[in-house]
Parts: structure tokens; sequence; C-alpha cells
């Protein structure tokens, strides 16, 4: 690790300290019990194998959707539509799990995950699509395309997928052979959680390690000099939407078939990922450092969750809190960059090459 | 009102100039970029500033005109010391700075512009007649022509650049300090300030000429005073001292000011270009129809005032952009698709990745070799070794090859530019303003290694603002104006005038420069 991958791990555990404890504050403020909230918070997260795997399990969809905006960050483009990705790759696996019935668990299974990427990955390359041939701006693409995507899973959850007695306004359960297997008994953690892992490992060496990596940061720090010099820009871009779509889109089989019903409801993500985004701020676009940042999330979440029950904070409080901890870790950061360009010597800076004003930006 | 300037008591020498510079320091961290830095500048005098990038010449600017707070020392304007840190006390002590990225709001027309920072000061009220008619009055007292009610973002960046000194002149001062006027300028453009800056001098300004170019300061100068390292190193009357002199205190040692063209025999046809065109290349204008043909061996110099196609035309050559019609053909010397190397002209647009580090950069076109990759995957300990040996070969000053580029100085940035393009030995070196904003010894460097490229066989289409630079390389010289080369001239019959007098013909003295 290098000198300014560690002082950017520093800047980040210092922020996250700093956050906890302003969030601390404003509990006090409220006039609940400081000491008490501290403990919800702790029991949530860590206070039973129930809880820890609750956290982990939160964990999943939250890396997955974060390890997509770093793909698509890396080629500079903007994918904010994990969110209907992760809806698209749900309902393509929950369709798979359904209707595709009589197959062997592990052949099942690997098809309802496989079907998840792809149906992430077609809403994506929509929107790849839009922005590579008709000028369409990725962020408005993506984004756009999650909000048809939320009022499609609602119309087949109530609609065509609807389970066979038609009242509960969501779909039957997947055949138990494309349903992830129990990891810790007694929990909601299941073995997706290896897949992951493996995931956000073979992200971080594809990016660092291979040319398609390069090509992406290339593109990424400039396109233009990426094509000047036979990069294929667009491709580039195009490819980069679709797999961070895929990646959305396995989040999406997750919360599928991982889930305790296993089933295709209105809105089964819950935000997963938009909360990505923000994963991967926090771990300021490292692969690898989405791990301990979704694991801060997840445990926030699962920790508020408690904090909630048990002192009796309104949930709006907590997404408050959970906020400020965003907004101080993110903070922080920015602060660390600037007080890092600022203390560049002039020379640095000065040698510019001469553009008339106005010319780029 | 400005440019008439009250002498003061010439009672002491200190009261006499019109602005002192005594001892001024100015650290960042280990850095010191002002050592004890002492200028006299006296009404009425151009004085030149010269130095290297990184001399401390912008540092020092900023410290004059109260950007930068100097850690020691003083700054006398009329015989009043200036406080330290205040921009508007030094403007309104008189100190106007004309800074190299012009201060103007793009989309303001250059009477709200002037009004503007007039209106700067408290309690006046925005005045845009009275503004308006003094701007014209001064602009033609001065013979700085512009226009005061089209958005400055749509004029010529020399008018752009006469705007910002009348701005100074209209706010009193007494001090104009010029940063690198020259940078934007045309030769006859800049003919044109140096003989205002004369006159100006002439009504009793001071004026202060920051510049790295020495032909500049030979033209225009009364005295000069050379940075280098943060420090003056001296002040010399200008008369009195030959350029080489004064480059080598620049420099610090001998520099070969001009570089002795290599001839080398004419090889086979690298580069053939037959009408070539590119539709609206500037509003409804096309480009070209162009042919143009270089050997092995051969540099063509493309000269021509900004905007008359030169930056186009280096696009098609090197392939960044495709032509509306017509062919660039590259060939081998054995036959065969011949390869481009590129100096893009703004390098830090399309030339680098700058938040990427030395290797990524230097990897750009080579990537996907069998010696880089393997199926996909690099090879890093290959990439290593070949970017230390091109760093090495190519002196690039970094503390590491995992240095962003952005940290590195233009010399430096240039030199990987360099190193990435002339890797392999490109058949065709496609060269656009390959020194712009460099300092001497950087341009020393790439000017041999251009003629290394050539003496190696490689042919070379050099596009530069810089006639000299044209004059010091180039076998042949084409001359662009309005889009056409309009003829191509032997380098040794071709003399400046003749290239100068083809740079305007066709456009004619009614059209000057456009940006």
């Amino acid at each position: 690790m290098n000198r300014q991958a560690l002082r950017g791990l520093l800047v980040s555990v210092l922020a996250v300290v700093l956050a906890l404890a302003a969030s601390l504050a404003v509990i006090a403020l409220t006039g609940a019990p400081v000491g008490k909230a501290a403990a919800a918070m702790w029991d949530g997260v860590f206070g039973s194998p129930a809880q820890f795997g609750a956290t982990l399990t939160k964990f999943v969809p939250l890396v997955l959707a974060a390890i997509g905006w770093v793909i698509a960050s890396r080629a500079g483009r903007l994918n904010v539509g994990l969110e209907g990705q992760i809806l698209a790759g749900g309902t393509t696996a929950a369709v798979v799990g359904l209707y595709l019935t009589g197959l062997p668990t592990v052949l099942h299974l690997t098809i309802a995950v496989l079907a998840g990427a792809v149906g992430g990955a077609l809403l994506g390359g929509v929107a790849a699509w839009l922005w590579a041939r008709r000028g369409v701006n990725d962020f408005i693409a993506t984004l756009l395309l999650t909000l048809i995507m939320t009022q499609v899973v609602s119309w087949l959850a109530n609609g065509p997928m609807e389970e066979p007695t038609g009242t509960l306004g969501q779909s039957a359960s997947v055949a138990d052979s494309a349903r992830w297997p129990v990891l810790l008994p007694r929990t909601t953690l299941r073995a997706d959680i290896i897949l992951v892992i493996i995931l956000v490992l073979v992200a971080a060496y594809v990016l660092r390690r291979t040319v398609v990596g390069y090509r992406l940061r290339l593109t990424g720090a400039n396109e233009s000099a990426a094509r000047a010099t036979g990069t294929r820009t667009t491709l580039v871009g195009v490819a980069a939407l679709c797999a961070s779509a895929a990646v959305a889109g396995v989040a999406g089989s997750s919360l599928v078939l991982a889930a305790p019903a296993a089933n295709l409801a209105p809105g089964f993500s819950a935000g997963y990922g938009f909360d990505g985004i923000v994963v991967a701020l926090l771990a300021r676009n490292s692969p690898l450092g989405c791990i301990p940042a979704a694991l801060l999330l997840a445990a926030l979440r699962q920790g508020g969750g408690l904090l909630e029950a048990r002192v009796g904070i309104s949930s709006g409080l907590v997404t408050a809190t959970q906020a400020v901890v965003i907004l101080l870790v993110t903070g922080t950061a920015w602060y660390a960059d600037r007080r890092r360009s600022r203390s560049r010597p002039p020379g640095a800076a000065d040698v510019a090459a001469p553009v008339a004003e106005g010319a780029r930006s | 009102m400005s440019a008439d300037i009250p002498g003061g008591s010439p009672t002491d020498s200190a009261v006499a100039a019109a602005l002192s510079v005594r001892g001024v320091t100015k650290t960042y961290g280990a850095l010191v970029a002002n050592d004890e830095v002492d200028l006299d500048v006296r009404p009425g005098e151009i004085l030149a500033l010269l130095g290297e990038n990184g001399a401390g010449k912008s540092t020092l600017v900023k410290v004059l005109s109260g950007l930068v707070r100097a850690d020691a020392g003083e700054v006398v304007v009329g015989g009043e010391t200036l406080p330290p840190g205040d921009p508007e006390a030094a403007r309104a002590a008189g100190v106007g700075v004309v800074h190299q990225h012009f201060m103007l709001v793009p989309d303001m027309t250059a009477t709200e512009n002037v009004a503007l920072a007039q209106g700067s000061r408290a309690g006046r009220r925005f005045d845009s007649a009275g503004t308006r008619a003094r701007l014209l009055e001064l602009s033609e007292r001065h013979g700085m022509p512009v226009r005061p009610d089209i958005p400055v973002e749509l004029l010529p960046v020399g008018e752009r650049q006469r705007i910002e000194i009348l701005k100074c002149l209209l706010g009193d001062a007494r001090v104009l300090l010029l940063d690198e006027p020259s940078a934007v300028l045309s030769p006859v453009e800049w003919e044109r300030l140096a003989v205002v800056l004369e006159e100006l001098a002439a009504q009793g300004l001071a004026v202060v000429l920051i510049t790295h170019k020495l032909g500049e300061i030979a033209a225009v100068a009364d005295r000069c005073t050379v940075m280098r390292g943060g420090k003056v190193v001296s002040t010399v009357r200008v008369g009195d001292t030959a350029p080489e002199e004064l480059a080598r205190m620049m420099v610090g040692r001998d520099v070969v000011l001009r570089t002795e063209r290599p001839v080398v025999a004419a090889g086979p046809v690298v580069l053939e270009a037959a009408g070539l065109t590119l539709a609206g290349y500037r509003g409804d204008r096309d480009l070209g129809p162009v042919d143009l043909t270089v050997r092995g061996g051969e540099v063509l110099g493309v000269a021509g005032v900004e905007g008359n196609g030169q930056s186009e035309l280096a696009d098609l050559l090197a392939g960044v952009r495709a032509p509306t019609a017509g062919t660039v053909l590259v060939t081998a010397p054995g036959g065969g698709p011949g390869r481009t190397g590129v100096i893009a002209e703004d390098r830090q647009a399309d030339g680098l990745a700058l938040p990427l580090s030395v290797t990524d950069n230097l990897m750009m076109r080579v990537i996907g070799d069998e010696a880089f990759s393997r199926h996909g995957v690099l090879r890093k300990g290959r990439i290593r070794r070949h970017c230390s040996e091109r760093v090495e070969r190519f002196g690039v000053r970094t503390s590491g090859l995992e240095t962003p580029v952005e940290s590195l100085s233009g010399g430096n940035q240039q030199k990987i530019v360099l190193a990435r393009e002339l890797y392999g030995e490109p058949d065709l070196l496609v060269a656009a303003q390959p020194t712009r904003g460099l300092d001497v010894g950087a341009i020393e460097f790439v000017h041999a290694q251009i003629n290394a490229h050539k003496t190696a066989g490689g042919a070379t289409v050099l596009f530069s603002a810089e006639l000299d630079e044209i004059f010091a390389l180039s076998d042949r010289i084409a001359v662009m104006s309005g889009g056409r080369v309009v003829a191509v001239l032997d380098a040794d019959d071709a003399t400046r005038d003749r290239v100068g007098e083809l740079m305007t013909a066709v456009n004619g003295a009614g059209e000057e420069v456009v940006a």
C-alpha cells in the first residue's frame, strides 16, 4: 500500500470516528440516554449472531452496488441507476427461479444468478446505448430508467407474476433449487456473501492488473488523450456501464434468491442502489475499500433499527444521524484533498500549458 | 488620469522608483519561491523580468499584486509601503497586472468588465456610460483598438489583452506588470503591443515585462532583472548585454540558442496528404483542400497566425479527426502503412492523463502489445523496466514511476509525451506547438529530440506559433492562412518578412487574428 492510499485510509477512519461521535451528540441533544443508545447501536450490529448475520446480509447488496459504481466511474461514467439495475436483475433472477424448474440446485442457482447479471446489464445496456448512440447524458438515462423499472416491478408483482391466490401483491417464492443455501444457521446470512467477496476481488484485480482495467482508468482520466492514443473510448464507456449494471444485477438476484421470502415484491431493493453510491464515495472509489465502507453502512442501517426499537428514537432521527455520518466522512475526504492540493508547491501549478481562458471547463 | 504619472519629488532614489521591492522572501514548505528579492522600476522605463519556469517570477507577481503575502520584505509603490497580502490596496496604489490567464468575465462586454473592476471600490456608483466613454477615449489615445459592446469571449485574444491593459490604465495604474504577454499573440500583434508599451513608458508609466523570451527583451526593455531559483541573479542594461549572456544567467549554464539544423538526405515519401478538407472548421469556413508531401529525414514547418487552420490540420494529420474529404497516407520506408507519433498542441487536454501515474501515461499506445500484456493481463515487470528506461533516456525528473503526472513541471510533462510518442521510432511525427510554455532548457531538449528523429530518417510536420522555432528546425516552410496552405517555401530561401507577409496575405488587414 502506498503512502497516498494509507493517508486516504487514515482520513476515512478519522472521519468515521468523528461521525459516530457527532451522531451520539445528536442523540444526546434529543434527551435520550447516550449510553443506552450506544449500547443499542452496538447490540444492533454485534449483539447476537442473528444481528451480526443481518448486518452481513445488508452488506451484500451494498458492496455490490458500490462496486458497480466504482467500475462505471473509473471510466468516467455516472451510473446513478444502480437501483433500477438491481430491480431488473432481481426480476430476471426471480423469473428463472420461478418458472425454470426441475433443475439440480447448483445449475438452477447458477443460471438464476447469471440471469440477474444479464437483467441488470440489459437495463444498463439501454442507458449505454442512449449515451453512445443518442448522446443522452448517462446520469439522466440511468436515473430515468430506474423510475421506469420501479413501476415495471410493481406491475409484475401485482399482475403477471403474482402468487396464485392473487392477494398479496408479490410473487410466489422461487424454487428451492434456486435459493442460496444458509451459511450461518438461525441467521439470514446465506452463501451469496462468498460469491460477493470473490466478485469484489475480481473487480479489484481487473481494474488494477488488466488491459481492460487500464483502458477504463485511462478513459476516465482523460477521454481525449485516450482516444488520441488508440483506445476506443465509446466502447469502453459502454462496456463499463454494462459491467457496472451487471454487478448491480447480481445484487438484485441476491435480494431475491437469498431473501427469507425469496420472491419478487415491489420495492424489494429499498434503496441499496443509492446507498451503494455512498459506499463507493466512502471508499473513495477503491474496490477493496468498498468492503469496510459497506460494512460500516450496513452496521449503521442495522444498528439504527435496534436504536429505534429499544431507545425509542424516531426513525427520522436515525436516518438523520446516518446522514451526518455520510456528510462528515465525505466532507473530511474533501477537506483532506483540498489540503493536499494546496500544500503542493506553486511551481507545479504555474507551468500549465497556456490555454485561452474559458477554453476549458 | 492614468498614464500621466506625477513624477513625485525625486529627492531620493527610493521615491524616484515607481515600484521598489525590498528583500521579499516567500516560501512554500521547503521550497523557497522568492529569496530576498530586490527590484526597482522607475517611471518611464520598461524592465524585463527574465527567468525560467519555477524561477519565482509568478510568485513575485503575486506578491506585488497582493494576492500572496510575503514571509518577509516590503513592496513600495510611489513611496508608500503596501500592506502585505491586500490586492485592493495594491490596485489602489497603482499596481496594474495583466495576468497570463486573463481575468475577464467571458460573457461580459469590455465595458462591463472594466466597470466591474472599477466598481469593486466601495461606494462607487456603477457608471456604464461613463466607463464606456473613458474606455474609448483611452483606447484611442494609446492606439489600442477595442470593441466595447461585444462579449469578450467572442473577441480575439489580442483584443482581450488590450482590454486587460486598458482596465489597468483606467484604474490609474502607475506600474503595469505583464505576465508573458506574447504567449497568446502572433508576431505581428506582439510588435504592435511592443509599440504601445514603449509609448506608455514614454508617458511615464513604469512597465514590468515578465518573460522567458530573449528576443522580446532585446526589442523593448531598457533593463533586465534575471531570476534563477528564487533569487535575483543580476540586473543589467539590455543594450550592454548579449542575449547569450542573458540566457546563461537565466539557466545557469551555457545554452545553445541556435540549434544547428542537421542536413539529412531526403528519404522516400512518408506522408502524403491529398485534398484534405474539413468542412466548417470555423463557423461556415472550410479547411483546405490541403496537399502536402513530406519525406523521411525532412521537417516541414507549418507557420500561420493562430486560428487559421493549423490546429485542425494537425488533428487531421495525426488521425485524431476524420477529414470531410481527402486522404492522409503514411508509408513506412519499406512500404506498408507507417506509424505516427503525435505531440498534441494542448498536452494537458489531449496528450496526458494528468491524475494518472508516469507509468500509466507512458503506456497509452503500447499497453496492448504482446511485450506488455498477455491474455489481457498486464506484465508488471516488463512495464516497469520499459518505463524506467524511457524516464531515464528522456531525463524526466520525477520522484517515481507512480507519481501522478499532474505534479510534474510542464517541461517534464512534455518529456513524457515525447518519450511515449517517439518510442519505436515512428515514421511520421506530428508536433503541434511542442515547446509551448516550456523554459529554455526544455525547449533545447525538445528541439534536439525532433532533430534526432529527423536524423534517424523520420518525417516531421512541425506546427508552431514561434517563427524562430519554425526557422530553426524546418527544411521547408508551409504558410497557412484562412484554412489553406498559401505557400510552401524552401527554408533556405524564406525570410521572416516573406513568411509574415504570407501569413496575413489572404485574410487581409481587415480581419485580424481570431482566437
